[in-house]
């Protein structure tokens, strides 16, 4: 019999009794104990919880970046089922925001915002920017929406954290990923580009992308349609 | 991947330029010891191997070393007796072959079409094994009186030259050998000896009471099949006016020199290869450690196992052949210092690498090398393994 769940063609994420575990011994601690969670798609879901929680590591948990113990993952309709599958999965169908704005010092702007397209299989790159003009206009494209036009050529080092993080932003959507899963987003950004971004993620939205969250500020909160807290544990919606 | 990778070597050109720059000095280095270990070693080998004769004799009372006469160029105008000395030799068992030599000064630029400071030697080629095995191509048949032989090491620009005021053509050129042979010039025995009876320029090296018609400054004596050379040799030493030098001797005395400097030179090379080594060993890793944020963020948007592989693969080439560059003309500056130390000291038996085996050796050094650099950038990569990348993220260590 099929899985109701996998016929369900409008969910982008489940999770299933998931358990994540960090540290070793006496210092292991849970971060989720067969925890649920849904993502639907168009749907915008913020993940709350007291510092230290875990919400970075669920985060890196369903991105396939940390493991977990216990319990199932399907991602776009797909069952998680090896590791492999996971990476796969996690750069063909996921955009990842991280918390620390992270770049590659010796590319351009621009060249950090293409970057996926030059690490996911050709074959894939190939859908979305099928030539190399097609991959510059695109990170121009972006770049152009988080504001960041106008240092597309310089080198990471001369932005400032806000600029950065803005740029991570714009390098998340760059394979058009169905579901992006970002990690404190609008921290470092003042008013104006705290609203740019969220004028984009609303945009992602309505195109059908699936948003998860972490945040601690009221402005993303403001936008979502569910709202998950994590705490001792557990997720509670 | 590659313009990817070439982009972020090339920004980084402080760091990649140094790396590069320390690869060049250490691979420069290595080679040239490798050359020069080997050239030395080939010089020994083939003066044993092929030098042709057993004992040489020569004028009692000289005071030539064995070293000086077989293996360097320098001159000795040295003389004895002919008849007496082939009289003698009629009797002396155990003589298979043997073949005169008359010596008659260095020349250099002022007296002759030829640069450099060379022998002039005439040779008896009817009875001559010593030049002939040596010969590029086919040996004449003949040698006319005014045809010549030169030595490996003698630049001409063209076969006629002038020696003494007297034209010369060139009919063969000698393979290197590791000998004076190297730089000397080789014309029949009866033209050397008008050239000194008759030229105003050899002045110096000639006494009034000696004939060069009559004259000889060597004979280089083969012991027949399976006779002692050490027999020989004593039987030689029983002829007046004459002293023997076993060749056995001088290329043992040379092989001991050798196995001493050699094998010191080798334990020197490895030495600061291992040094070298884990030199660039670890400016390597901390170069990798250092973009470790660049690798988990790049580990994390799909750059797999395999293409960090490949990234380091692509970055090791470049760094390679950016170092292969500056190496260059490192390499050239070290054979010059060579040439000028040699040049002062030639006694020694030395064949150069020919430049064929000379890039072998480079490459083979630089193959290592690349695997060092590859292998060095692997081992800083390891925090990329996938949960050692997931727990730098979530502790902050990436980024910043």
């Amino acid at each position: 019999m099929m899985d109701p769940v996998l016929s369900t063609s409008d969910i982008r994420l489940k999770a299933h009794a998931l358990t994540i575990h960090v540290g070793r011994g006496k210092k292991k601690k849970t971060i989720l104990r067969e925890g649920h969670l849904t993502l639907y798609a168009g749907e915008w879901v913020a993940l709350i919880g007291p510092s230290g929680v875990g919400k970075t590591t669920l985060l890196h948990t369903l991105s396939g970046l940390y493991p977990y113990e216990v319990g199932e993952l399907w991602i776009d309709g797909e069952k998680v089922t090896r590791p492999s599958d996971h990476d796969r999965l996690r750069i063909e169908k996921m955009g990842l925001i991280f918390q620390g704005a992270y770049v590659v010092s010796a590319l351009s702007v621009w060249e950090n915002v293409a970057l996926p397209a030059r690490l996911a299989s050709a074959q894939f790159v190939q859908t979305i920017v099928p030539t190399k003009k097609a991959l510059k206009e695109r990170a121009h494209m972006l770049l152009e929406a988080v504001g960041l036009e106008e240092v597309s050529d310089q080198l990471p080092h001369v932005l400032s954290f806000g600029e950065r993080r803005r740029l991570a932003i714009a390098r998340a959507f760059f394979l058009n990923p169905p579901l992006l899963l970002a990690d404190e987003p609008t921290n470092d950004l003042d008013s104006d580009n705290v609203a740019r971004v969220l004028h984009l993620f609303r945009t992602y939205l309505a195109q059908g992308g699936t948003l998860l969250i972490a945040t601690h500020q009221q402005e993303p909160l403001d936008d979502a349609d569910r709202i998950v807290s994590l705490e001792d544990g557990t997720l509670k919606t | 991947m590659a313009d990817l990778v070439f982009k972020s070597w090339l920004r980084r050109y402080k760091e990649t330029g140094l790396t590069a720059l320390l690869l060049a000095f250490v691979g420069a280095s290595i080679v040239f010891m490798l050359w020069f270990i080997l050239g030395y070693r080939q010089g020994v080998t083939l003066s044993s191997e092929r030098l042709g004769a057993d004992v040489v004799l020569f004028p009692k009372d000289v005071p030539a070393e064995g070293q000086t006469v077989l293996l360097s160029g320098e001159p000795l105008n040295v003389y004895f007796p002919e008849q007496k000395i082939r009289q003698a030799l009629q009797n002396v068992q155990g003589i298979g072959l043997w073949t005169p030599q008359f010596f008659t000064q260095t020349l250099n630029a002022d007296c002759c079409s030829v640069e450099g400071e060379n022998r002039l030697v005439g040779i008896d080629w009817s009875s001559d094994f010593l030049v002939k095995p040596w010969i590029r191509g086919s040996a004449p048949k003949t040698l006319g009186p005014y045809e010549a032989i030169i030595g490996s090491n003698i630049a001409t620009y063209e076969d006629n030259i002038t020696i003494l005021d007297a034209p010369f053509h060139i009919v063969a050129r000698l393979y290197p050998t590791g000998t004076a042979m190297d730089q000397t010039i080789f014309i029949p025995l009866k033209t050397a000896r008008d050239l000194v009876a008759h030229s105003d320029t050899v002045v110096h090296a000639w006494g009034k009471d000696i004939d060069p018609y009559t004259s000889l400054s060597a004979i280089f004596i083969r012991a027949q099949d399976r006779y002692n050379p050490q027999l020989l040799a004593y039987h030689l030493n029983q002829i007046p006016d004459v002293q023997v030098i076993e060749t056995s001797d001088v290329l043992y005395r040379a092989r001991e020199t050798f196995m001493w400097t050699g094998r010191m030179l080798l334990i020197a090379l490895l030495f600061f290869t291992f040094l070298a080594s884990i030199a660039i060993y670890g400016r390597l890793v901390g170069d990798v450690t250092r973009r470790k944020s660049d690798f988990a963020l790049m580990r994390a948007l799909g750059l797999t196992r395999g293409k960090v592989v490949r990234w380091f693969a692509w970055e090791s080439f470049f760094t390679v052949w950016a170092a292969v560059i500056m190496a260059v003309p490192l390499y050239s500056w070290y054979r010059w210092i060579f040439s000028r130390f040699s040049s002062i000291n030639p006694s020694q038996p030395f064949i150069p690498l020919t430049l064929k085996e000379t890039v072998g050796v480079a490459l083979t050094v630089l193959v290592i090398f690349w695997i060092v650099i590859f292998l060095s950038q692997l081992v800083g990569s390891q925090y990329s393994k996938k949960k050692a990348l997931a727990q730098a993220f979530g502790e902050g260590d990436v980024g910043s």
